[in-house]
């Protein structure tokens, strides 16, 4: 019976001295921005900035009926000194009704990019494109966390000209009359993958 | 087996709770670590709204409704009043039914079917039952009990009174009982107002007959005060089913209205059929059309029939239809009806400032002739106006 407690005491001792040595290792794998050598070269990390600059988000529709839609640009600018690698999108509804709620006949968004700055006449806001337009989101149900958009440019420096469309479907009955909503926009950009620097 | 937990060995250096504590400590420190430079990265947000979407009242929709109100001025002779006999409390149009027996009989009572004229998904408050009763026979009673029907599914929603406490009772033969019975707990929306069945079950003491004034159902919603008329009445008061649909409530249903004196073979001012809808538009709704239905026939094979329209809001005429010169149409033959649907895109919004007043007063005069001076039949008249409210 008292060999039973050594190799227990073991294990238990040697979880320990892994996990300690896990940590430490884990540490030299992911730390990109420090350095242990004792070289005198200086590593400085990068700042990037995602900003807003155009957005027409803020302008609501009142009152809209079903098949209308909505046409709002916002432009998505990207600065500092790293680029993003992917940005995603999350909605959500600080006053909500069964707009946002019913996830079929409800409010759906569509997100499309355009290679210039969208021309825009009105209100109520149309949008044309004089360049090339691409798909960032296809159309959905307008509340989500983290929806993945795509076919961003996310470099530094540059700026992705967006058209966001809010459609009320077709389909919408009357049940989605008088009804009211309120819709926050967040676009999240997260840096790219690290590199050999 | 006796445990030795208590019994420290000389070289144990730790105690075994330590080493515990230890293990978990350790093992804690490389998950935290790990997942904390995992998800370390950069990042950055931007921000768009908040923005505000609000539908619009009533969606924009046709909302129809037939002409239960007609006056007949064929005659040439002024206006007869010959609407849907429960169309109005006192207008001495009444119905008499069968005879009844003297309890009440599951088997026994009158239907009312009516119309769904208003725009769905809308909340409705104060929805009443109006009905108006007297015994057919002096010093006999009769009594009644209603229930309260979703018509499509035959789905029983309520009850008011029973066999073996009626409602209300009767016991004059020429002084009307009037009930204005809530029927707000079942009819709390326009979807429910617009598919309702209000059946009644009756007895008579002498086992004859019940006559009928009235029976609509009226309330509000916000936005408008609504009557909702009878588009098919079923009499089983003797336990045999008999049906009968309002004459210009529903087409091809072999039920027409014929008017009640010949034609002449030439227009003529005096000589018409007036038509009122009640659609009860919402004050402030935008009507996108109008249009009406008319469908007729002469009441003699080989003969034709011509019609013209006018629309009136009271004496004020708003548009004409056709002349007498020039008749919205002909129909020759008393096998097929001419289905016209003429459009009175005078009373939308965009041509009219009143168009919201004048559809809901609209009167519609289809002035008549008849080759053979000889009577018609009217199928179908019905208005159908488009409207939205913001």
């Amino acid at each position: 019976m008292l060999r039973n407690r050594f190799p227990a005491r073991k294990l238990l001792l040697s979880i320990a001295v892994l996990g300690s040595a896990a940590s430490i290792a884990g540490l030299g794998t992911f730390a990109t921005f420090t350095s242990s050598t004792s070289a005198s070269h200086t590593i400085a990390s990068g700042t990037l900035s995602l900003t807003a600059p155009v957005s027409r988000l803020g302008t609501g529709a009142s009152p809209i009926a079903a098949g209308d839609t909505m046409q709002r640009a916002i432009d998505l600018s990207y600065s500092g000194t790293i680029s993003f690698g992917s940005a995603t999108l999350t909605t959500s509804a600080t006053s909500s009704s069964l707009l946002d709620t019913d996830t079929t006949n409800g409010l759906q968004i569509a997100i499309d990019k355009c290679s210039q700055a969208w021309t825009e006449s009105g209100p109520p806001y149309t949008y044309t494109c004089g360049g090339s337009t691409s798909s960032v989101l296809a159309s959905r149900a307008l509340i989500g966390s983290a929806i993945a958009l795509s076919n961003l440019t996310l470099t530094a420096g540059s700026t992705d000209h967006l058209r966001v469309t809010v459609t009320l479907p077709s389909s919408a009955d009357n049940t989605l009359q008088n009804k009211s909503s309120t819709i926050d926009y967040t676009f999240n950009g997260v840096q790219r993958a690290g590199t050999n620097q | 087996m006796r445990r030795h937990r208590s019994h420290r060995s000389p070289d144990r250096l730790v105690s075994r709770p330590a080493l515990r504590w230890a293990a978990l400590a350790g093992a804690a420190a490389a998950a935290f670590t790990a997942t904390s430079l995992a998800f370390g990265s950069f990042s950055g947000s931007a921000t768009g709204g908040p923005m505000s979407v609000t539908t619009k009242r009533i969606f924009p929709g046709v909302r129809s409704t037939s002409a239960w109100n007609l006056k007949d001025a064929s005659a040439g002779s002024g206006e007869v009043e010959n609407s849907d006999l429960f169309l109005a409390a006192g207008d001495t149009r009444i119905k008499t039914t069968g005879n009844w027996t003297t309890a009440f009989a599951s088997n026994r009572w009158l239907e009312f079917d009516f119309n769904a004229s208003r725009p769905g998904g809308v909340p409705v408050s104060s929805a009443t039952f109006n009905f108006s009763f007297a015994d057919n026979v002096a010093g006999n009673t009769a009594c009644i009990y209603i229930e309260v029907y979703r018509a499509s599914t035959a789905t029983l929603l309520g009850s008011y009174g029973t066999s073996a406490a009626p409602l209300a009772c009767s016991s004059s033969s020429t002084t009307y009982t009037t009930i204005n019975q809530s029927i707000a707990t079942q009819v709390a929306s326009t979807d429910v107002l617009n598919d309702l069945r209000v059946r009644v079950y009756g007895k008579e003491s002498g086992s004859r007959a019940l006559k009928l004034d009235l029976a609509t159902v009226s309330g509000a919603t916000a936005y408008a005060n609504y009557t909702m008329y009878e588009q098919i009445s079923r009499d089983q008061s003797t336990g045999t089913l008999t049906t009968t649909n309002w004459a210009l409530a529903i087409s091809a249903d072999n039920t027409n209205y014929q008017n009640a004196a010949n034609w002449a073979t030439t227009f003529s001012t005096t000589r018409y059929l007036k038509f009122a809808f009640n659609p009860s538009v919402p004050t402030g709704a935008v009507i996108t059309s109008v249009t009406l239905n008319f469908y007729y026939r002469s009441n003699t094979a080989g003969n034709t029939a011509c019609w013209y329209g006018e629309a009136y809001n009271g004496a004020t005429l708003l548009a004409s239809y056709g002349s007498s010169g020039t008749p919205q149409s002909c129909n020759t033959g008393n096998t097929t009806y001419s289905t016209d649907t003429v459009t009175m895109s005078q009373l939308t919004s965009a041509n009219d400032a009143s168009a919201v007043t004048d559809v809901n007063n609209l009167a519609v005069r289809a002035y008549m002739r008849e080759s053979g001076g000889r009577r018609t039949q009217v199928d179908f008249v019905q208005l159908n106006v488009n409207y939205y409210l913001d």
